[in-house]
């Protein structure tokens, strides 16, 4: 009795939640830009077609795109000619694919929304961005709930976090000698900031939040490193050979931390995932 | 005054590099400090670590690079007779790049092992093929720059297809292909020292017969000069040079064309000396612009490198030197294309009439046959034509753009009888793509229009610069082609200086410098069909200049011709033809250079037969890799400049091994 119940239950759900589905229209848009990508995903909206989709899933990974997302190409120049045939009814790109919009805009309306300008980018421009996606694709509520749950996370995340934490110095490898260090205005730095960490790096960085400096320039700042993955390749054996890295290292006085691949670039989702990487790792070496 | 003038600029830059670094060691705590700093590193101070494993070696590093880059120079300028060879032009650099990026992306743990054997495997390589391509014309100089020239296009294009696809993975390489001087250890230093200095003595075994290649080819001949060996350790010995450099700090321009050549115009003769000047030169010149750059603020030092800055202030230097430049005249009976083909085809009715039918035949197929979301599709057979309108404007596009192109290089390459010439190589190209960076990045514009206002302004400069450093040499060929060299390079720094900052906005750019026909609708056909008409016509009008100014100046001045009035109208002619081409297909296709050749080598030479014949071969070859560049990699689009180059590039190099 109790089983077939359950049962009914279950079936019953299923059935609802098909048809709430099917009742809010899904929307055929496609998206050039991966943070946008991100975004619409996270908001339940399955895009019909995105660029790049291989890269995506090297360096954004997650959420992960549907297999039924149709491959446009590269993001700079999408293919015209499959965009035509998938006829999206919404296409989305950001200013850096500005030149694109007159071929596309005789495809579909072309909605053009920006993330990374300079100083402008912090949680509450993550939030505005994925309304304004939400409002064009209508998802608000879905919007709502995302926010709230990506907030409640981060809440939690920032309560693990050891209170004597220093201020992180958060980088990506270029080359063995070269390094992206990302500070205000980044992606990293507004997640340490909602986990309450400090970012360790006070020079100017640009609109997208880093500066690409030489690690020599490194010597003298204090805090934790973090690197972010991927490594190029050949560049970890060449660091444990390199004295300076080393004393780098040393004179921080943390080991430093290595977090897997999360995309520099993204909003809501990539903020989150981040912050999740970052508390294991801050974690697994406090211990 | 021949003898002070060279002393005095060396130890100008001397005082000045020495007050810079007696500037900063002071700053940092004393010179005692410092010095005791370079033999020893005192663990317990920063300070100290700071200068010992970075600084120190860092000088260097920049001396031993700026002098062998210059000594590189010197010895392909003199193997090669030609003042615009240097280590670039002979496509070491692009090929130990590109060997980088295929490491990179195919074979990581070939760069865990080490990435400077890579970069040396690739720089040798390329040479290899250069010597390959022109073994049997004993290594002759001409077609050695001819082969450098085609394997750099060669590389670059397939490194820019593999930038596009791969921008991500590949960040790191653009940096180094900026050359950054950054050091953490001494490991350069070390590496460096011992090879440059075994190759410079070697080099300098060689002076003597090296100095009779001074003057001609057939008494060098005659003094019992195995000329065939000597070009070979020669080159060999400057590619390792350069490969050295190359794969320890990256590509580092212009130092060794500079260097030589403003020990040229200090009116250095003799080779010891030269070679000798040209060594503390680079090292000094290289060494003050690093320590330049590392007085940067912060904001600024970010996005510049040394090796793309010192290509950036090398090229105003060239331009402002180029009028003092004594060019020796190249006789133009010595260009190889013309001589190898004495005897003078006319261009039968019927090949025209089979080569236009093979343009007609290839539009109709190209513009029905692709692949689509579900594979080979015809649209013949699917009745889908509402995608010719799609098609249609782009294959168009391609198709004027190649015939544009294919009569602009003619007209450069038989004006200057210099086969290394073509829009591409005068600087118009790279006029177009200055402005169209300077627009897009100044945000004074993002729009197509705008961009397209950009880059115009970017030509005309261009132009203007062209007209007014040539006009009082009379528009000679060789300075002509020194001055696009000049602003490619200016143009090529810039670029990497872009590439290397890793702004996400190198996308765009990226995507129209190779030169793809994405852009274009059906709107902008019209003007572009009118500017072909317009520009060919006039180009067949003038054809008859054509024929008689490769004959050299003195004949045709007694056929009655104002020689410079003649060369300034062709040039300006083949700036606009390249203009109204560049603006839709991008710089970088290359077709102004290959066509004129694939012309020459179906055998027409006389110059409107060249000309109909180039600008069908033009055509065709455009309009094959508009289409075949989208479907190669599909969804993914390879721009047909990016394709023209590559399906040029080897059947030129295939013609090359015939000659």
């Amino acid at each position: 009795m109790k089983r077939t119940f359950s049962y009914l239950l279950l079936l019953s759900i299923t059935f609802t939640t098909h048809f709430a589905v099917a009742q809010e229209r899904e929307m055929k848009v496609a998206a050039i830009d991966w943070t946008q990508v991100e975004t619409l995903l996270a908001l339940g909206v399955h895009p019909i077609g995105a660029a790049q989709i291989a890269d995506y899933n090297a360096w954004v990974k997650s959420p992960a795109i549907p297999s039924r997302t149709v491959d446009l190409g590269l993001r700079t120049q999408p293919n015209l000619e499959r965009l035509v045939e998938l006829k999206p009814e919404r296409i989305f790109i950001s200013p850096m694919f500005q030149s694109l919009t007159p071929q596309l805009s005789r495809i579909a309306p072309v909605t053009n929304i920006a993330l990374y300008k300079k100083g402008d980018v912090s949680w509450q421009a993550f939030k505005t961005y994925t309304q304004t996606l939400a409002k064009d694709t209508h998802r608000e509520a879905a919007a709502k709930s995302l926010i709230q749950s990506a907030q409640a996370t981060l809440a939690t995340l920032s309560k693990q976090v050891p209170t004597h934490t220093p201020p992180l110095l958060m980088m990506q490898f270029m080359d063995a000698r070269h390094v992206r260090v990302f500070g205000t205005n980044s992606l990293y730095g507004i997640a340490a900031q909602q986990l309450g960490l400090q970012s360790a790096w006070h020079r100017q960085t640009n609109k997208w939040g880093f500066s690409l400096v030489g690690i020599d320039k490194l010597l003298g700042v204090k805090g934790q490193i973090v690197v972010i993955e991927p490594l190029p390749a050949g560049v970890e054996a060449n660091l444990r050979r390199d004295a300076f890295w080393q004393y780098l290292v040393k004179q921080t006085g943390h080991p430093m931390l290595k977090i897997p691949p999360v995309w520099s670039f993204g909003a809501i989702p990539s903020t989150v995932r981040f912050a999740r990487l970052l508390t294991t790792a801050i974690h697994q070496e406090s211990k | 005054m021949m003898r002070t003038l060279p002393f005095t600029l060396m130890a100008l830059l001397a005082v000045l590099v020495a007050l810079l670094i007696g500037t900063h060691l002071n700053n940092v705590g004393g010179l005692n400090h410092a010095f005791a700093s370079l033999f020893q590193t005192n663990w317990q101070s920063s300070r100290s670590v700071e200068l010992s494993l970075t600084w120190w070696p860092r000088l260097f590093t920049t001396l031993l690079c700026g002098a062998a880059l210059a000594v590189a120079g010197v010895l392909l300028q003199q193997v090669l007779r030609n003042p615009i060879a240097s280590p670039s032009t002979l496509g070491i650099a692009s090929g130990a790049s590109f060997s980088l990026m295929l490491a990179t992306l195919y074979a990581p743990w070939l760069m865990a092992f080490s990435q400077s054997l890579v970069a040396l495997t690739g720089g040798l390589i390329t040479m290899g093929l250069v010597f390959l391509l022109s073994w049997r014309r004993a290594l002759s100089p001409t077609v050695v720059v001819i082969a450098g020239l085609v394997l750099n296009l060669y590389f670059s294009a397939f490194s820019t297809v593999l930038l596009m696809l791969n921008q991500e993975k590949l960040s790191g390489l653009m940096i180094w292909g900026a050359g950054s001087l950054v050091q953490t250890g001494w490991g350069n230093v070390t590496y460096l020292w011992p090879r440059i200095l075994a190759a410079v003595l070697v080099a300098l075994l060689f002076l003597k017969p090296l100095s009779l290649l001074e003057l001609t080819e057939s008494g060098a001949k005659s003094l019992g000069v195995s000329l065939t060996k000597l070009r070979f350790v020669c080159l060999g010995l400057a590619v390792l040079l350069t490969s050295w450099v190359v794969a320890s700090v990256g590509v580092i321009g212009f130092i060794g064309l500079a260097a030589p050549a403003i020990t040229r115009l200090m009116g250095i003769r003799r080779l010891l000396p030269k070679v000798i000047v040209s060594m503390i030169l680079g090292a000094l010149l290289l060494t003050l612009t690093d320590l330049l750059i590392q007085r940067l603020p912060d904001t600024v030092a970010m996005v510049v490198q040394t090796g793309a800055a010192t290509a950036a202030l090398g090229a105003p230097l060239m331009l402002w030197l180029l009028p003092k430049l004594a060019i020796r005249h190249q006789t133009q009976a010595e260009t190889v294309l013309t001589r190898h083909n004495q005897q003078i085809h006319h261009l039968s009715k019927s090949a025209i009439v089979w080569t236009g039918g093979t343009l007609l035949v290839g539009f109709c197929l190209f513009a029905s046959l692709s692949i689509q979301n579900h594979g080979w599709q015809w649209l013949v057979f699917n009745g889908d034509w509402s995608l010719l309108e799609w098609r249609i404007p782009r294959l168009v596009a391609a198709l004027l753009a190649g015939i544009m192109l294919a009569v602009a290089g003619t007209i450069i390459q038989r004006l200057s009888g210099n086969p290394m010439a073509s829009p591409e190589v005068i600087g118009i190209s790279s006029g177009i793509a200055i402005g169209l960076i300077i627009t897009l990045y100044s945000g004074l514009a993002s729009g197509l229009v705008g961009l397209y206002i950009g880059g115009l302004v970017g030509a005309l400069v261009v132009m203007g610069l062209i007209v007014l450093l040539n006009h009082k040499s009379g528009f000679q060929p060789e300075r002509v082609l020194l001055t696009g060299v000049a602003i490619t390079a200016l143009m090529n720094a810039v670029q990497s200086l872009i590439l290397a900052g890793g702004d996400p906005r190198s996308y765009a750019f990226l995507a129209w410098l190779s030169g793809s026909t994405y852009y274009v609708k059906s709107q902008t056909l019209l003007p572009l069909a009118i500017a072909t008409l317009l520009l060919v016509s006039i180009g067949f009008l003038l054809s008859k200049w054509l024929d008689v100014l490769p004959l050299g100046q003195a004949t045709a001045r007694s056929l009655g011709m104002n020689v410079s009035r003649s060369r300034l109208l062709l040039l300006l002619l083949a700036a606009c033809l390249t203009v109204a081409a560049t603006l839709v297909v991008g710089p970088l296709s290359f077709v102004g250079l290959m066509a004129p050749h694939l012309a020459r080598l179906f055998g027409f030479s006389r110059a409107r037969d060249h000309l109909i014949a180039s600008s069908l071969v033009g055509g065709l070859l455009m309009l094959l890799s508009d289409w075949l560049g989208r479907q190669l990699l599909y969804p993914q689009e390879v721009p047909a400049g990016m394709v023209a180059s590559i399906l040029g590039g080897l059947y030129l190099m295939w013609g090359l091994r015939r000659l």
